[in-house]
């Protein structure tokens, strides 16, 4: 009988932590674990998920002459429903042999490189859903300012408030032209620069196939696995929390249904003020009643946190003046607030907006739960060279196939365009 | 048992005091909709003779009751029934609770306030550009009238860590004012400065967590064979030089083993 290889063995280590996937998966440190996947409902199939709607009331009121008068006719509420089809996100990890012998002077150091790779993988993974996340349903990341056509790119944040923020070292990805209907191909990031919102690219082989002379200013740049025109990806908060007229939302025509609208306040470039955040949760109250409106939670990057602090009216740090009080910062610890509503940061965050979202109109419609993919019950698998043989290296995927759904964009309001702090 | 019209008060225990001075025990006919409370003027004197009074002679802070914190909110308001059945649309200019999004129950707090001076809220132009909403043939400043007295904004809602209620003390708000007032005083870089390692922490604390996460589920010592000396003398390193050692303050060392 043959040995036992340590593809296999290794395949075992790893198995040792699969239970331990999801928790990793849902921590709730990011905007996209805390769009939780709720209930059995949302175990959806290759079908749409279904979530009705109740746009509009019915019911025609009138004073009536009973002394033979016309009654009139009467009418119901309008229902619609909205649909949501889940995707599939995967991430791989290839490690060579050689990464794994050069730590393998005892079997422990070889259970830490495995380690390694699961950790840092399972934090980039939910690092990558995270920035896909801040996106608008349509997958772009990031959009080309400046292209020398050998893939030294500029991607401004004049013009996506992101810029290359949404990117990270080493990433692959989708190259489109501005109105997103021709797929100029794939390539990979080999540097970036979040200060001068810069990448480099490269392509070929596996790299890519974008032609890189073909990659101009007002491209776009979308998650590899991408494909065809106007691609359907994950329904981020931009998707959602849109105030446009125009377009369509979970299969809705935002022009027939304001009530599908986002609220919104426009700063106009101008410095955060309390009067905006005033603004921008009056008019969840306007919309949906004094009651109407939910626990929000403002939603923003750390530089309008950092503008929101200039205003003054909140409490940053909290030192320890003396003993008697010492024990009262326990009271307030870790509780950031704006306006009384609880802070959520991120760094992937549009920097120039801030959302106030009620997270218990959000969801995720989940297909498959975050796991290794597998083939009977194999996770790791062999890398093969160009003759035919193994190569010496093997690869494990996370995978997850889901969408993200709101059941109503109007729970919701944001301020965009606002003004960024220097030094940012 | 109350009758209409009579006044009642009602504690936070839910309790009746009738005007007697007698405690209902009955169960109560009426739902307790809202709560409204004053500052204690003794409160309120006590950060005023600390800190001193705005330019207009209105405290620098001052400590309201949620329920009782009314703002000007104007425009086109969609109405429902407390059921949620839709009801009217209308047009106009409402005093309504400032923390309302706080919800029922989050209004049931004190809250601290600071003063804003007029100009913090920028020009009125500016204010009247900014706040000016059109519906149809109707303007509206959604925040009302310019604050040419300045106005308070909120600090701190007073609730623990978990959102629970605390009662309003003296020594919270003085605790909550300094912090306030330590909070302003930092410059704007150090101010950035300390947000980004905040973030560091975070990431560190995600890191950690991670990795005690997979500690947690693979085998112990990486499934390394492994046994230990129950009770292994410390502080000292045992080196046997030869076998005359053994007994002499010096034990032998295992082979694979390290006794440190």
């Amino acid at each position: 009988m043959a040995a036992m290889t340590n593809t296999q063995s290794v395949a075992l280590q790893l198995e040792k932590v699969r239970n331990k996937l999801p928790l990793l998966y849902e921590r709730d440190d990011v905007l996209f674990a805390a769009i939780k996947a709720r209930g059995e409902v949302e175990r959806v199939s290759t079908r749409n998920m279904r979530i009705p709607l109740k746009l509009r009331p019915g019911g025609k009121y009138g004073q009536a002459d009973m002394d033979g008068g016309d009654l009139g006719r009467g009418s119901g509420t309008t229902y619609d429903v909205a649909t949501v089809t889940p995707i599939f996100f995967r991430f791989g990890i290839e490690i060579t042999k050689l990464v794994e012998y050069a730590t393998n002077s005892s079997e422990k150091a070889v259970a830490n490189a495995a380690k390694k790779e699961v950790i840092e993988g399972m934090a980039q993974f939910r690092a990558a859903l995270d920035k896909h996340t801040q996106t608008s349903g349509n997958g772009v990341l990031a959009n080309v300012t400046t292209s020398d056509g050998v893939g030294n790119l500029v991607c401004l944040n004049t013009v996506n408030p992101q810029g290359v923020q949404l990117l990270y070292f080493n990433q692959k990805v989708s190259f489109y032209d501005a109105t997103l209907a021709t797929n100029r191909g794939t390539g990979t990031i080999t540097a970036i620069d979040y200060t001068a919102q810069t990448i480099t690219v490269i392509t070929g082989g596996n790299d890519g196939t974008v032609v890189l002379a073909n990659i101009v200013a007002t491209d776009l740049i979308l998650p590899d696995g991408v494909t065809g025109a106007n691609p359907t990806s994950l329904f981020g908060i931009k998707y959602h929390q849109n105030s446009a007229a125009t377009g369509t939302w979970l299969n809705m025509n935002r022009a027939n249904f304001p009530e599908i609208r986002t609220p919104t306040f426009n700063a106009g470039g101008a410095a955060l003020t309390t009067g905006m955040v005033r603004l921008a949760i009056n008019k969840i109250k306007k919309a949906l009643g004094l009651n109407g409106v939910g626990k929000l939670m403002a939603y923003c990057n750390l530089e309008q946190e950092h503008q929101y602090e200039q205003l003054g009216v909140t409490i940053t740090s909290i030192a320890t003046p003396s003993g008697t009080v010492r024990d009262l910062e326990l009271l307030f610890e870790g509780k950031k607030t704006m306006a009384g509503v609880p802070l959520m940061l991120s760094i992937n965050a549009d920097p120039t907006r801030i959302d106030f979202l009620d997270m218990t109109h959000w969801g995720r419609a989940v297909m498959q739960d975050i796991d290794y993919f597998e083939i009977g019950n194999q996770t790791i698998f062999p890398v093969y060279g160009s003759s035919g043989g193994l190569a010496a290296a093997y690869l494990f995927y996370f995978v997850t196939g889901m969408q993200i759904w709101n059941d109503s964009p109007r729970n919701g309001s944001f301020i965009s365009n606002l003004e960024k702090p220097a030094g940012y | 048992m109350p009758i209409m019209g009579e006044i009642i008060t009602l504690n936070r225990d839910r309790s009746i005091y009738l005007p007697d001075g007698s405690v209902y025990t009955g169960r109560p006919r009426a739902q307790v909709l809202k709560e409204v409370h004053e500052c204690p003027p003794e409160v309120q004197s006590q950060i005023n003779r600390k800190l001193g009074l705005n330019r207009f002679d209105g405290p620098l802070y001052r400590v309201v009751w949620g329920w009782n914190r009314l703002d000007w909110v104007a425009g086109k308001f969609t109405r429902y029934s407390d059921d949620g059945v839709y009801l009217r649309e209308e047009y106009g200019s409402f005093l309504e609770p400032k923390y309302s999004y706080m919800g029922r129950e989050g209004l049931n707090r004190w809250m601290l306030e600071r003063w804003y001076a007029p100009e913090e809220y920028g020009s009125r132009e500016a204010w009247e550009f900014e706040t000016t909403e059109i519906e149809g043939d109707r303007e509206f400043q959604a925040l009302g009238p310019y604050p040419d007295r300045g106005g308070y904004e909120l600090v701190q809602v007073m609730q623990d860590s978990t959102g629970d209620f605390i009662q309003l003390e003296q020594e919270i708000v003085d605790y909550l004012i300094w912090a306030c007032e330590v909070s302003r005083e930092q410059r704007e870089s150090k101010r950035k400065q300390r947000l980004e390692e905040e973030q560091e922490r975070e990431e560190a604390k995600r890191r950690a967590l991670y990795s005690d996460v997979f500690d947690d589920a693979a085998p112990a010592f990486g499934g390394v064979p492994n046994s230990t000396q129950a009770n292994a003398p410390k502080g000292q390193v045992y080196k046997l030089d030869s076998l005359k050692d053994i007994g002499k303050n010096k034990a032998p060392s295992m082979p694979g083993m390290s006794v440190a």
